[in-house]
């Protein structure tokens, strides 16, 4: 083994710029795979791996009749993926949840409450505007204080929980637990400061687009400002009845603008919980609102993702596949030169053959030496990959955690890496072996 | 003449030809599918937009002033902000829209009569005045512009039935409801109110390509002033102010009020770019990744002539030494890279197919003649220029080498 470790060193060393070839081959073909890789990964991420199974996004079908919500990425048969203010409030009052919140997101503007050194003009920030179960429910870290409690949703209290970017942005960090901020001409308290937090993908917030790479909102603030101070919704809204123009006839209106997510953590709770879909639905069609048959669905974390994201999964195949085959074509580009480098050294192997070196040793003597090369190109792809997505994400300015590498990322290069060494020297090792050493030797 | 001996060589090398030949077909493949995916994408790009967007400012104004809540309030900002920007030196006209062309905006329902019949289709939605169609340079091809006292301040979406109930439509709006009768006087289910059509403009690619067809629009009366909406204006101005006049109209937009944040100001075309920016990028990577295929591949034909010659130097010299010229040696490495390539490609092409009918399933564009030629022309470049090198150190080995025992 040792032997067969200083006989590949040894031939690296001989044949550098040969060497250096074969690894920037494997390299290449690893780094632009990996980078392939990465991009269908992000479609399979958990951004709440600890409890997806128990957090459900809620539909209930209050649709029209006669038409279907046929933007964005919605699938027939589905009930609408957002849901109107009636709906939302009236499940708000259901006991049955673990916990529960509607929320939507708000664009605010943000001025510090004391005079600050270097902020002098009110900052656009996003706000989500939610329930207090939205922080227990989904996780959320803290590094000082916590979400609102829960007699806070009722009101009167302006109380916010702001990022640590916010934090960071506004009080350098310092523990801000009790300061005010203004958002929109309102005194806030900041009751609690959350931790860096970057569920990827933004899985609460899927819009149209189908792919949340943005990070979570900069404030959060409880639901009844948003009708106190008649915030806009900075999201998508679709309806299909008309309403009378004026924000109260807007909130009871038809139009679906509102997510709603629930944590169930037990079998019995999410069958008592459709129950209690069921029972509302029913009942509203008795009032005439909802007409449409029984459809309402609580989907869980990953099930949703998969529900939105789904367009992306035909390019994201494409350009994996692509990413297969460049990666064959390097192997196969290896094969040739691999091939160059063990005929090349006939003669050395001959001798050995001839002082006695069964075939099997010369056969494990070249793997070794392929085995070690793939590492190598793998660790070079690996760089490579991860300095290309670095780039991509600087210039886009998208989330550190979008591409970032993860143990399964970090094991399928490395392996493919060593395996497409080994697929590539298969063929020249084979021809290094079963050569007759007579012929090499005799041409001297 | 050589033929028949390369062909023999190249059998006895299976090897080296069938590697090398796949090699050039994975490459051919990926590569005319990259090229068609550019090709769409630049089509989408360069297709005829309809506006004058070289020449439009796009403003955002997000206003935070509680002051904004007060409809009056708002309304007045509204029509100060709009008489500001129609009297600057150098502005042809000024308009504000519910949404920036190009943007992911409002998408609604359009029915020809009544909504359970399949007459309808999806359009984009925009609120317009009296001076949007001048300002985004777009011709009314039929019946007539929006007229002064039709422009009321409204909320969105134009659900108001006290408002003036018409509209202006796209061609290819009006083409897919009414198909060639005359669109204006026709009435339309939209926003669940009946409207009248009373003009027809021409090509506008306003609507986000996401939404569904770019050209599918239709245009309704109003200021969009709801309580505390954000503001948004397109600014026409003379050619070549746009870039001058954009930092001079935030500085003044925001001293005439300091209530809002100018959230956007930018030339329409980065709107308009940002549209089609998911198909650019995706033919930007495909592009990388299919220069990368020809440069290894490249590589990979370099390699392996370059074995083959030192593996026949005595060959060579023999042939040399038989008689053979220079350009013999040369001719005979490049019609074997011919053959091995020309393999390739026709591996290739069968290979384009497969990967084309999904990439055309997905919209992405689809291989026609042209670029699989341009595609197959220069893959055979590069692979005749790969053994360049090669064939010209093959063409040193002086005929001497034939007497020397390797």
């Amino acid at each position: 083994m040792r032997y067969d470790l200083k006989l590949a060193l040894l031939s690296i060393r001989r044949n550098p710029v040969l060497s250096v070839l074969i690894i920037a081959a494997i390299g290449l073909g690893i780094g632009v795979f990996m980078i392939l890789l990465t991009a269908y990964h992000l479609l399979e991420r958990n951004p709440l791996p600890q409890k997806s199974e128990q957090v459900y996004r809620v539909l209930v079908d209050a649709w029209d009749l006669n038409g279907e919500p046929s933007q964005g990425v919605w699938r027939s048969g589905e009930p609408p993926y957002m849901m109107t203010y009636i709906d939302a409030m009236n499940l708000m009052t259901s006991d049955v949840p673990t916990y529960h919140a509607a929320m939507f997101q708000s664009v605010m503007y943000l001025q510090p409450a004391d005079p600050h050194p270097s902020i002098k003009r009110p900052f656009r920030v996003t706000a989500r505007v939610t329930f207090s179960g939205f922080f227990p429910m989904f996780d959320t870290p803290f590094v000082y204080g916590g979400g609102w409690a829960s007699a806070s949703d009722e009101g009167p209290d302006p109380v916010v929980v702001i990022s640590s970017e916010t934090n960071d942005r506004l009080f350098g960090g310092a523990d801000s637990i009790g300061n005010s901020i203004d958002l929109n001409g309102t005194l806030f308290t900041i009751v609690g400061v959350m931790d860096r937090w970057r569920p990827t993908p933004l899985f609460y917030n899927f819009m149209t687009l189908g792919l949340g790479v943005s990070p979570p909102a900069d404030v959060f603030i409880p639901f009844h400002f948003f009708e106190r101070m008649q915030l806009g919704n900075n999201g998508a809204d679709m309806g299909w009845k008309r309403w009378d123009p004026g924000f109260e006839n807007w909130l009871q209106s038809e139009s679906t603008w509102l997510q709603f997510w629930a944590q169930l953590d037990s079998n019995e709770q999410k069958a008592q919980y459709l129950d209690f879909l069921d029972s509302y639905a029913t009942e509203q069609k008795k009032v005439g609102r909802f007409q449409r048959p029984l459809n309402n669905r609580v989907y869980d974390v990953m099930t949703w993702i998969k529900a939105v994201t789904y367009p992306l999964n035909g390019p994201a195949l494409v350009f994996l596949i692509l990413g297969i085959l460049y990666l064959f074509v390097c192997i196969i580009n290896l094969v040739g030169m691999l091939l160059g480098k063990f005929l090349g050294r006939m003669h050395e192997v001959s001798v050995r053959r001839a002082l006695g070196a069964p075939r099997s040793a010369i056969f494990r003597q070249h793997l070794f030496e392929v085995a070690l090369l793939g590492l190598l190109g793998g660790l070079l792809g690996l760089g490579i990959s991860q300095l290309v997505l670095t780039i991509i994400r600087a210039r886009f300015d998208l989330l550190e955690t979008l591409f970032s590498l993860d143990g399964y990322l970090l094991g399928v290069a490395l392996g493919v890496s060593l395996l497409a060494g080994l697929v590539a020297g298969l063929l020249p090792a084979w021809r290094a072996c079963s050569a007759a050493p007579a012929i090499y030797l005799s041409t001297e | 003449m050589e033929i028949p001996h390369i062909l023999k060589s190249l059998i006895h090398n299976k090897a080296a030809f069938v590697l090398l030949a796949l090699q050039v077909a994975i490459t051919l493949a990926v590569l005319v599918n990259a090229l068609a995916l550019v090709k769409r994408s630049r089509e989408i790009i360069d297709e005829p937009n309809g506006m004058d967007s070289q020449n439009i400012i796009a403003i955002l104004s997000i206003p935070f002033d509680p002051q904004f809540n007060e409809e009056s309030y708002m309304q007045a900002r509204l029509r100060e902000d709009l008489d500001y920007l129609r009297h600057i030196p150098g502005v042809v006209n000024a308009t504000t829209l519910n949404s920036i062309p190009g943007d992911i905006g409002s998408n609604n329902g359009i029915y020809a009569d009544g909504r359970d019949s399949n007459t309808g289709t999806s359009a984009g939605t925009f609120s317009a005045d009296e001076h949007t169609f001048d300002t985004l340079g777009i011709e009314i091809v039929e019946g007539r512009n929006f007229l002064p006292e039709e422009i009321f301040y409204s909320s969105w979406p134009p659900s108001d039935e006290t408002l003036p109930q018409i509209g202006v439509i796209t061609s290819k709006l009006a083409h897919h409801l009414f198909g060639d009768e005359p669109a204006v006087g026709k009435t339309v289910y939209a926003v669940g109110l009946k409207k009248t059509i009373i003009g027809v403009v021409d090509v506008f690619r306003g609507r986000n390509p996401i939404l569904g067809d770019s050209q599918m629009s239709m245009f309704f009366p109003g200021y969009n002033s709801g309580k505390r909406a954000s503001s948004t204006y397109l600014v026409r101005t003379e050619p070549g102010l746009v870039d001058p006049l954009i930092a001079e109209i935030e500085e003044k937009l925001l001293a005439l009020n300091e209530g809002r944040d100018i959230n956007q100001i930018n030339p329409l075309t980065d709107n308009l770019a940002n549209a089609t920016g998911l198909q650019a990028y995706g033919g930007l990577v495909l592009l990388c990744i299919s220069g990368l295929l020809v440069v290894t591949t490249a590589l990979g034909i370099y390699g392996m002539a370059s074995f083959a010659v030192t593996k026949r130097i005595k060959q060579i010299g023999t042939r040399r030494a038989l008689g053979a010229t220079r350009t013999a040696i040369v001719r005979y490495f490049f019609l074997e890279n011919l053959l091995t390539t020309g393999t390739g490609i026709i591996l290739g092409c069968a290979l384009a197919i497969p990967l084309n009918v999904v990439m055309s399933d997905l919209g992405l564009g689809r291989a026609d003649l042209m670029v699989t030629s341009w595609g197959i022309v220069f893959v055979m470049l590069v692979g005749q220029a790969s053994v360049l090198i090669p064939a010209y150190k093959a063409s040193l080995v002086s005929p001497a080498e034939a007497t020397r025992c390797l």
